[in-house]
């Protein structure tokens, strides 16, 4: 199987995974929200209307199969119209980049919408009863010391593989790619912790499924900025090289990575049918 | 162990802290050495002012029943159980009473025992 092949292939898989397959899977979900949980019966859920929901998941939809017949119209241009395959190469090892950033964007859109979902959800909480656990919360109840181990040792490592590419000197690409890390870390911190001290976004949510939320997001910081470390090695390594081929390669399988340790484990470990909703009931 | 509050109580909040803190200890739903949230978290938790956390821990320390090891954390004290068995305000009361009914033999007026217990809790003898 020649390279192009396998590139076209992980090509195809990124627009597939992160604008077909998982925004899919992410509407099933919504959807499972509004048919088991109707607003009369769960109206703590619904501080806007049910229908304005339906219209933004339509339109997240929507936005993302345009993306994805979009990215393969790029992948037929690329593979079949341009002849000259290796003079776009240049322009062609960050467009998967590129694209992964603009494929992104609806689901940062919908977490955003989330947010203010949960704000509003806040503002309408009227309980004068107010519980919480008297225990604890701990980093290392949610999240192995060896993970953590794990992070600050390819952090150290990649800031030392950085400096040994540019013979200890602090050039402008090392200098970047180590603040990017740097600050990718610190904001994974920050959230972490306001995730395990901070107020509840969501004032109706039970300790148990706040916890297992706060462990969920801990264990995807770890991989992800396990993996984000290691791509950037990556990436200086193919540069060097000069292997715009595998640049490609790496640059499409980085976002699809990003998307499994993301919206993939969001789906597997916080399972939508093992929440408990039963705290949105007008009972309640 | 759960803790509930209840922002229209007529209690103060950080008295229900104290209470509920207390009456867990005597029942033993938590035992000497077992933790305690910190204050950000546990105001956090019950949406209310660190302040208010903050003062029922001072009131819970100071009647020995939790004791606050610096960075590792507040803890329930290994004599809790003994001392939630004090009841400061049944205390005050009971020695008030004793300094009035003496002042009031020796032939003092309500109104000067009063106005010299308002001077003296404002510092003015």
């Amino acid at each position: 199987m020649s390279i192009i092949v396998i590139i076209l292939l992980a090509l195809i898989s990124q627009v597939w995974l992160i604008s077909y397959f998982y925004p899919k899977q992410v509407v099933k979900r919504i959807n499972y929200v509004l048919t088991h949980c109707p607003e009369h019966e769960f109206p703590k859920l619904y501080p806007v209307p049910s229908k304005r929901i339906n219209t933004i998941k339509n339109i997240y939809l929507a936005v993302n199969w345009l993306f994805a017949f979009f990215g393969l119209g790029l992948i037929f241009y690329f593979a079949y119209v341009v002849t000259d395959f290796k003079q776009h190469l240049n322009i062609l090892d960050d467009l998967p980049l590129l694209f992964g950033m603009v494929q992104f964007l609806p689901l940062f859109i919908l977490e955003i919408l989330g947010h203010k979902h949960l704000k509003l959800m806040r503002n309408q909480y009227s309980q004068s009863n107010r519980k919480a656990v008297l225990q604890p919360r701990r980093v290392f109840n949610f999240v192995s010391p060896y993970h953590v181990g794990l992070v600050v040792f390819t952090y150290f490592i990649f800031i030392l593989f950085e400096l040994y590419l540019s013979d200890f000197t602090f050039n402008s690409d090392a200098s970047i790619k180590i603040a990017t890390v740097t600050l990718v870390n610190v904001l994974f911190t920050i959230i972490a912790m306001a995730n395990l001290y901070g107020k509840k976004r969501d004032p109706y949510q039970s300790e148990h499924e706040r916890n297992k939320q706060t462990a969920f997001v801990f264990t995807s910081f770890v991989f992800i900025s396990i993996f984000m470390t290691i791509y950037l090695m990556m990436h200086s390594w193919v540069n060097i090289y000069e292997l715009n081929y595998v640049e490609i390669l790496i640059n499409s399988l980085y976002f699809q990575v990003m998307a499994l340790f993301s919206i993939g484990a969001l789906l597997g470990r916080l399972k939508v049918e093992q929440i408990n909703f039963n705290v949105y009931k007008a009972s309640h | 162990m759960d803790i509930e509050i209840n922002i229209e109580d007529s209690l103060p909040i950080f008295a229900q802290l104290v209470e509920q803190i207390k009456s867990a200890v005597q029942s033993e739903k938590i035992k000497p050495g077992d933790a305690l949230p910190s204050i950000r978290q546990l105001a956090n938790d019950l949406d209310i002012n660190s302040k208010t956390v903050a003062k029922a821990y001072q009131l819970l320390e100071r009647d020995s029943v939790i004791k606050s090891k610096g960075y590792r954390g507040t803890f329930i004290h290994e004599e809790a159980i003994h001392h939630t068995n004090f009841d400061i305000n049944h205390w005050i009361t009971t020695k008030l009473a004793e300094t009035v009914s003496l002042l009031r033999t020796s032939g003092a007026t309500d109104s000067e025992i009063r106005k010299a217990f308002t001077n003296v809790m404002n510092n003015k003898h």
